[in-house]
């Protein structure tokens, strides 16, 4: 009989520790909250002028241009990078993957953007707000006597962000 | 026994429960859709239809000026004698994509005409044109459109202007505005 007493003494200690880990095993669960993009403005290239041998136009991520081997008109047009809001955790860093190439078409005659470029570059980290403005600039290539027209893609391009 | 079995319980409780509420939430990628647009614009191409010519004309004592209007009229003021023979407002036959506007810059300086043998001069200014060169003021209606150019010829004495042909070029711009 005094055996089993001692046991019991001893079992009696064991499950108070038991609920103590229980509280602190809840205490550090960790809920993450999902990383949102949302877009607030379209890249837009301008005005170009086509001529004989074609070039490039390169817009940066600021949103200003660089004409390659094309002639500036005196009308520019709308010039504006690409511009989204990433939202998630406070002080996330994030991935992202810009499209390699997206083509845009006056209906009959095609323009391939390419070397997209963003800011920041590959890797985003979320402000204090868990905030992040994210722009992103590309390079439009214009062929040998390019036709004159409004050059779109109803489908857009897609930018993807993820947390790392 | 019945002891040792909550002994055991407990223990396997306090393993379990730490693993059963650590509860980490994978967040998948997200992805926005954004729209790129360009605009190619045919550019402008002027070629001059008839030069602007003030014709035969005799220069007075005094001097004076030869008035060619856009629509081909020619005036003349102090002492000059306007003879027979033709006189032509410059034409400028632009061309670009349908409905554009645009504007015509004249020269803003005179320009000097220079008399084929001696080096005497004359000068061309007050330039006007129909479309006027006010900003926007040229419309390539159906992708074309004709503009008219005049100007005043400045006569000196027949001493300062001896007789010949005088000739010169300006530069006329037609641009987007």
């Amino acid at each position: 009989m005094k055996k089993v007493l001692a046991f019991s003494i001893v079992l009696l200690a064991f499950t108070a520790g038991a609920f103590a880990q229980n509280a602190t095993a809840t205490a550090t669960a960790v809920i993450v909250s999902p990383i949102t993009l949302a877009r607030t403005a379209d890249l837009s290239f301008g005005n170009i002028i086509a001529d004989v041998d074609g070039g490039t136009v390169v817009l940066v991520p600021a949103g200003t241009r660089t004409l390659n081997g094309l002639a500036s008109p005196s009308i520019q047009g709308t010039i504006t990078n690409a511009s989204f809001t990433v939202t998630g955790l406070i002080g996330a860093t994030y991935a992202i993957t810009l499209p390699a190439t997206h083509t845009i078409s006056n209906g009959t005659q095609n323009m391939i953007v390419d070397t997209f470029t963003s800011t920041p570059s590959a890797t985003g980290t979320l402000d204090a707000a868990g905030n992040q403005t994210l722009n992103v600039g590309a390079t439009l290539n214009v062929g040998a006597n390019q036709a004159a027209g409004t050059y779109t893609n109803a489908l857009g391009f897609q930018v993807t962000v993820n947390y790392n | 026994m019945a002891l040792f079995r909550r002994y055991l319980f407990s223990l396997l409780c306090l393993f379990a429960i730490p693993a059963g509420v650590s509860v980490a939430q994978i967040a998948p990628p997200v992805s926005a859709t954004g729209h790129i647009t360009a605009q190619v614009i045919t550019t402008l191409a002027a070629v001059e239809t008839s030069q602007m010519n003030f014709g035969k004309f005799s220069p007075g004592p005094q001097g004076g000026e030869l008035i060619l209007t856009p629509d081909n009229n020619i005036s003349v003021m102090g002492s000059v004698w306007k003879g027979s023979g033709t006189h032509n407002a410059a034409s400028f036959y632009v061309t670009g994509d349908p409905g554009v506007a645009y504007t015509v810059t004249l020269p803003s300086e005179p320009v000097m005409i220079t008399h084929m043998g001696t080096s005497r001069t004359m000068t061309v200014e007050d330039w006007i044109s129909v479309p006027a060169p006010t900003p926007g003021a040229g419309m390539l209606e159906n992708g074309a459109q004709t503009v008219y150019v005049g100007a005043t010829l400045k006569v000196g004495t027949l001493n300062d202007n001896p007789v010949g042909i005088y000739t010169g070029t300006y530069t006329i711009t037609f641009d987007f505005n």
